[in-house]
C-alpha cells in the first residue's frame, strides 16, 4: 500500500479533482465516491482511473521522510 | 470516475438568494449525480446524501424522470436554507423553454436547462396544493415561485 514516490491524479466527472500521493489519492476518491455520489469504488477501480503524473516530490510543507508513513505528495 | 448504475439521481439544489433562485452544489452550480440501487428507497438516498454533503435539506422532491446515458434518471429539487451555501459555487437560475413529448412519446433531447425550469415549475405548483411544501417555503419563497407558475394557473390564483 505504498506509495513508491509516484504522485497521482484522479477526476471525477463532477469536475472534482485530487492530486497526491497514492494512499492520499486514494483515500480522497472513495471517499468523494461515497460522500457525494453514494458510490462504492475499491483501491483498485480508483487506480485503474487514476493518472500516474511521474515522481512524487514532497511540498514544502511537508517534513522530508524520515524513515516512516508515506512521503509527500 | 463516473456515476454509473441503471438508476442515478439528478440532484438540483436550490436556494433563495434574497429577491432571486439559485443554484448550487457540492459539484458545482450544475446537475448533481448520485448512484442509486434497488435497496435504499431514492428519496431516503438523496436525503442521506445531501445531508451529509451539504446539511440538512428543507425540501426533496422528484420533480421528473428520463431515460439518459443508458439510464433511468430521476431528477430532485432540493431545497436548502440560504445559510448552508457557504463558499459552494451559485449562480441564478435562468429560463428555458420546458422539452415538451409528444402525446406518446418522450421529447428527442432534455437539456440541463430545461430539467432546470421543471424543477421551480413543479415547486410552483406543490406550493399552492401541497400542505407539506406550503409549510417548508415562505412567503418569499412563494413570490419568486408565482413567476414558474404557468398562466392559466397564474389567472387563477
Amino acid at each position: 500500500m505504498g506509495n513508491d514516490g509516484v504522485s497521482l491524479r484522479t477526476k471525477c466527472a463532477c469536475g472534482w479533482e485530487m492530486t497526491g500521493g497514492e494512499d492520499e489519492v486514494v483515500a480522497a476518491t472513495i471517499d468523494h465516491g461515497r460522500r457525494v455520489h453514494n458510490m462504492t469504488a475499491t483501491r483498485e477501480q480508483v487506480l485503474e482511473t487514476a493518472e500516474g503524473l511521474g515522481p512524487e516530490r514532497p511540498r514544502p510543507s511537508t517534513p522530508v521522510d524520515r524513515g516512516g508513513g508515506r512521503g509527500g505528495g | 470516475m463516473e456515476v454509473e448504475g441503471p438508476v442515478r439521481a439528478e440532484v438540483f439544489v436550490v436556494w433563495r438568494n434574497v429577491d432571486h433562485l439559485e443554484l448550487t452544489g457540492p459539484c458545482g452550480a450544475a446537475p448533481w449525480i448520485i448512484e442509486l440501487d434497488d435497496v435504499e428507497h431514492p428519496l431516503e438516498v438523496v436525503d442521506r446524501i445531501v445531508r451529509d454533503a451539504v446539511g440538512p435539506p428543507r425540501l426533496v422532491h422528484s420533480t421528473s424522470w428520463r431515460r439518459d446515458r443508458g439510464a433511468i434518471i430521476l431528477s430532485f429539487v432540493v431545497v436548502i436554507d440560504a445559510a448552508l451555501v457557504g463558499d459552494l459555487p451559485s449562480v441564478p437560475i435562468g429560463r428555458a423553454i420546458l422539452a415538451r413529448s409528444t402525446a406518446t412519446s418522450a421529447p428527442l433531447s432534455v437539456d440541463f436547462e430545461q430539467v432546470v425550469e421543471h424543477g421551480p415549475r413543479h415547486m410552483a405548483w406543490l406550493v399552492q396544493d401541497d400542505p407539506v411544501v406550503r409549510a417548508e417555503l415562505d412567503d418569499e419563497w412563494r413570490s419568486q415561485l408565482a413567476a414558474f407558475v404557468p398562466e392559466p394557473f397564474r389567472a387563477l390564483g
